[in-house]
């Protein structure tokens, strides 16, 4: 019984520690990396997808197509080498070389995001936004 | 958002024990992340020319 109550009430306070992290939103340099990366590379992959499809109808001019192309190389080589970081930071821990990479990444996904958005038609960015035109 | 989930726990922590509120929170309090999960994470991102050929396969009608 009174072991039954031990692992009771330290189960009760892990949960309450836990919900008290959770309130709090204390996160780790990892955690919050891969929030932001993982909300860069799903907002990205659907414009993307959507101003693939606008190209391929004809309706984006190409030396925009060449503007966006070089920005969304510039994103890609940002995330490639925010990847390489992240893998490092494992090992290492260097919070400021995994925050930088973010940064970069973050500022590379946010070039690349206003240029479709001025380059796709309103229609289209609609689909991708949702509501009206 | 945080809040939220915190309250969820915490309901279900009250409901079913302090076991299931614990192995539910445990996920919610997630800080770190494995090289494969990493690795999948990054996996979801696409070259351009990927990217155009998906589309032009969305244009194309099946057969």
């Amino acid at each position: 019984m009174k072991r039954f109550l031990i692992t009771q009430t330290f189960g009760w306070l892990l949960v309450a520690a836990l919900v008290g992290v959770t309130i709090n939103g204390c996160q780790s340099p990892e955690k919050t990396t891969w929030r932001v990366t993982g909300t860069a590379i799903v907002t990205v992959n659907g414009l993307m997808s959507a101003y693939a499809d606008a190209c391929v109808a004809g309706l984006i001019a190409s030396n925009k197509q060449a503007q966006v192309r070089d920005a969304y190389g510039k994103y890609a080589a940002a995330m490639a080498v925010e990847k390489a970081v992240i893998l490092s930071y494992k090992v290492n821990q260097d919070t400021n070389a995994l925050y930088q990479a973010v940064a970069a990444a973050s500022a590379a996904s946010a070039d690349l995001i206003g240029l479709v958005q001025l380059f796709l038609p309103p229609d289209r960015l609609v689909k991708v936004k949702g509501g009206t035109p | 958002m945080s809040e939220a989930a915190a309250l969820i726990i915490l309901q279900l922590a009250l409901k079913y024990g302090p076991e299931i509120g614990l192995a539910i929170a445990t996920i919610f309090a997630k800080q770190t992340f494995s090289i494969e999960e990493w690795t999948a994470l990054f996996a979801q991102l696409k070259t351009y020319d990927q990217l155009m050929a998906d589309a032009v396969k969305r244009a194309t009608p099946p057969a």
